[in-house]
């Protein structure tokens, strides 16, 4: 059986997966740490992937142009992140119960317009929607065991990674992003200096919607070739656990939703070892289990530290 | 203060919003129309009735545990009640209770007070509602599909239960798949890990096995029926293994497993409605990786049940397994089965039909097994 393992994880194809079912992960989880570097918890993540995943599918099928559905599908959750950020920094909402109602209005609101445009309520099998391609990459393409893996996947798990890089010093290295940043730490300090908290924390939930977009039109434009309903299952608030665990950054994050990826592609793959289904279901709820209690005992480690140093320089 | 008129205006219809969107996730839109459609269809029906005074016409109400437009056993079984008001005049009326399992009693108790002849209840999540209801109307009379209330609970003679023997239609599906199979290496994924999906496995691996004893087949299940990305994913695992046929049976999860059989190029068997269907116009090379599906004829077994009625002959009080032999089962024959499959094999799948159908051969059924011995049979055949 260990044979067998070894058969199934070293495999060019297993790798290649891992890099697609970690994509949505990877984007939904930058929406996670733009929103949460600004002091908002945002769970509508899911709600808006939801909702873009279903708008790409119906716009390209519409328009024949994927890149119209992709616009599109990003638009249309950028709108929903702003109708959020209204309830919450101009109508001062409870954060967490405008956030359900976002996904609560997504999740009921998708398939009821699938219906009205197909007349099913389950899938979008009816429209014939487009994918964003995938990319093969020259000179990559030819090496041997890399080149299968990185090369020939989808345009938006490329454009995922820039996107990461490009976060990174968004957060870090401009003006705005460090403001972000501020805002989440301590909201007063920043107001009391004269910028507005609420335009801050409005670029960021922009942003975050921009990103939770991505993800949805990846789950239906390039991870499937359609909609089916609630297609997202809750990866919206796997990318918030990702966001956590990769400690509010994005090249933490990105880490954490590749381990996330790896579980799940093993629970993919291993459910030809006779190994009872429920332990391999259990994979990946096991690995955030482990990964978050890592996490913690990192942090408390290294509050300890910071705590005896201060003590001894007393 | 123009600014908090607007806020006020904004949120209202924001609330609004809300409202409709958790309220009912759009059921009313869809009731109400499912509402005009019987209206529109019994009118016809008090036609015939007039024309044909001597039958008395009985009022139906058909109760669905989900909506319309599932593609599957309840859009079958709107067909099947659609026939019944069109060939015998009976008036119908479809209430699509949506998600929400907490309404399904009261519906049955107002259904049951509105006087119907005929209470009609899809699935397991009927059983209870008609557990409970059931005896306080001893004038109704209840059908239930796809499952059977509990027998030794109570008196229950006003009611008929039918059930599908799913795992005779897969015993053909699983002869299908090994007789064209290249590598000897078959799939099957799963919704959960259950008697209700396990009877489709189990007949699967039977009729396999039937063509060639050392058949191997990867089984897996999803754990979820509406997670189709993961379901392309497990299906896309069991192709890189190997298997060159997947039959999956998780719901739209499933749908996940017909696009990895496009994405790869290999066959998936699709399940409870003609799937291949789905695809013929939209998508037609993805139709062509669909040989055919497990059916359950809802629609005939209704209609079965309705004309027993009129003979006086329906087994009141029972329950009755339907299978390949009332054709309430069976495998979905569309131009893609007849041009994809070859002829010996369907040669083999009508001969099995047959066997099966007249008793000659037995399919074992997942209901009754204990999960260990499940576990044995899939192991048994695991690669």
């Amino acid at each position: 059986m260990i044979q067998q393992l070894f058969t199934i994880v070293f495999t060019t194809s297993f790798a290649y997966s891992i890099l697609r079912v970690s994509t949505p992960i990877i984007l939904a989880g930058m929406a996670a740490v733009v929103s949460e570097r600004a002091g908002v918890v945002n769970i509508a993540i899911e709600g808006m992937m939801l909702t873009s995943a279903l708008t790409g599918v119906v716009v390209s099928a519409g328009t024949r142009s994927w890149f119209t559905g992709l616009l599109a599908s990003l638009l249309i959750s950028i709108f929903m992140s702003l109708i959020l950020a209204y309830f919450i920094l101009n109508l001062k909402a409870n954060t967490i119960m405008c956030g359900l109602a976002i996904n609560t209005i997504a999740k009921g609101g998708t398939v009821f317009a699938l219906y009205l445009l197909t007349g099913n309520k389950g899938a979008s099998t009816a429209l014939k929607s487009l994918t964003v391609p995938q990319l093969d990459i020259p000179l990559i393409k030819n090496i041997p065991v890399i080149g299968e893996i990185l090369s020939g996947q989808n345009l938006l798990t490329y454009l995922a990674v820039i996107l990461v890089a490009l976060l990174h010093v968004f957060i870090f290295h401009t003006r705005m992003g460090i403001r972000i940043s501020a805002v989440g730490e301590n909201a007063r300090a920043v107001e009391s200096v004269g910028i507005s908290v609420k335009k801050t924390r409005y670029m960021a939930l922009l942003i975050s919607g921009l990103f939770s977009g991505l993800a949805g039109t990846f789950m239906s434009m390039g991870y499937m070739s359609g909609f089916t309903a609630n297609m997202t299952s809750g990866r919206g608030f796997i990318a918030l656990a990702a966001n956590s665990m990769g400690q509010n950054t994005p090249w933490g994050t990105l880490l954490a939703a590749l381990i996330f990826g790896a579980a799940d592609s093993a629970s993919n793959s291993l459910q030809v070892l006779k190994i009872p289904t429920q332990f391999i279901q259990m994979i990946p709820y096991a690995t955030t289990i482990l990964g978050i209690t890592l996490y913690s005992i990192q942090r408390s480690n290294k509050e300890k530290k910071t705590k005896t140093k201060l003590l001894n320089q007393e | 203060m123009k600014k908090r008129v607007l806020a006020v205006l904004l949120t209202m219809t924001m609330s609004a919003l809300l409202l409709a969107g958790c309220g009912s996730k759009g059921e009313t839109a869809a009731t109400e129309e499912a509402k005009e459609e019987t209206a529109a269809e019994t009118e016809p029906a008090e036609e015939a009735e007039e024309e044909a005074p001597a039958e008395e016409a009985m009022t139906i109400a058909l109760l669905l545990s989900g909506n319309l437009g599932d593609m599957s056993f309840l859009d079958s079984a709107n067909e099947g009640t659609k026939e019944i008001a069109e060939t015998y005049g009976a008036e119908v009326k479809v209430i699509e209770m949506g998600a929400d399992a907490t309404k399904y009693e009261t519906n049955v108790l107002d259904a049951s007070d509105a006087g119907y002849d005929i209470i009609i209840g899809s699935g397991w999540q009927l059983q209870e509602p008609f557990q409970n209801v059931a005896q306080d109307y001893p004038d109704t009379r209840y059908i239930i599909f796809d499952a059977a209330v509990d027998y030794t609970l109570g008196d229950y003679s006003n009611v008929y239960s039918i059930t599908y023997k799913a795992n005779e239609a897969s015993y053909l599906a699983g002869i299908m798949a090994a007789s064209m199979s290249e590598t000897g290496i078959l799939g099957f994924l799963g919704g959960m890990d259950g008697a209700g999906i396990n009877d489709f496995l189990v007949g699967y691996i039977e009729g396999a096995q039937s063509v060639n004893p050392d058949i191997k087949v990867i089984t897996g299940y999803v754990g979820s029926y509406s997670d189709s990305p993961k379901c392309k994913e497990m299906a896309l695992a069991q192709y890189n293994q190997g298997a060159d046929f997947v039959f999956t049976a998780a719901g739209a999860s499933g749908i996940g497993t017909l696009e990895a059989a496009k994405e790869t190029g290999k066959y998936a068997i699709g399940v409870d409605s003609d799937q291949a269907m789905l695809y013929a116009d939209s998508d037609p090379e993805q139709a062509e990786l669909i040989p055919a599906s497990v059916m359950k004829n809802v629609n005939t077994t209704l209609v079965r049940a309705y004309e027993m009625i009129l003979d006086g002959t329906l087994p009141w009080g029972e329950e009755e397994q339907l299978g390949l032999m009332d054709g309430a089962v069976g495998l979905s024959d569309n131009e893609y089965y007849q041009k994809l499959v070859p002829d010996d094999v369907k040669t083999k799948i009508a001969e099995a039909s047959d066997k099966v159908a007249g008793g000659e051969i037995e399919v074992t059924s997942a209901f009754g097994l204990t999960t260990d011995e499940v576990t044995e049979i899939i192991n048994s055949v695991a690669p």
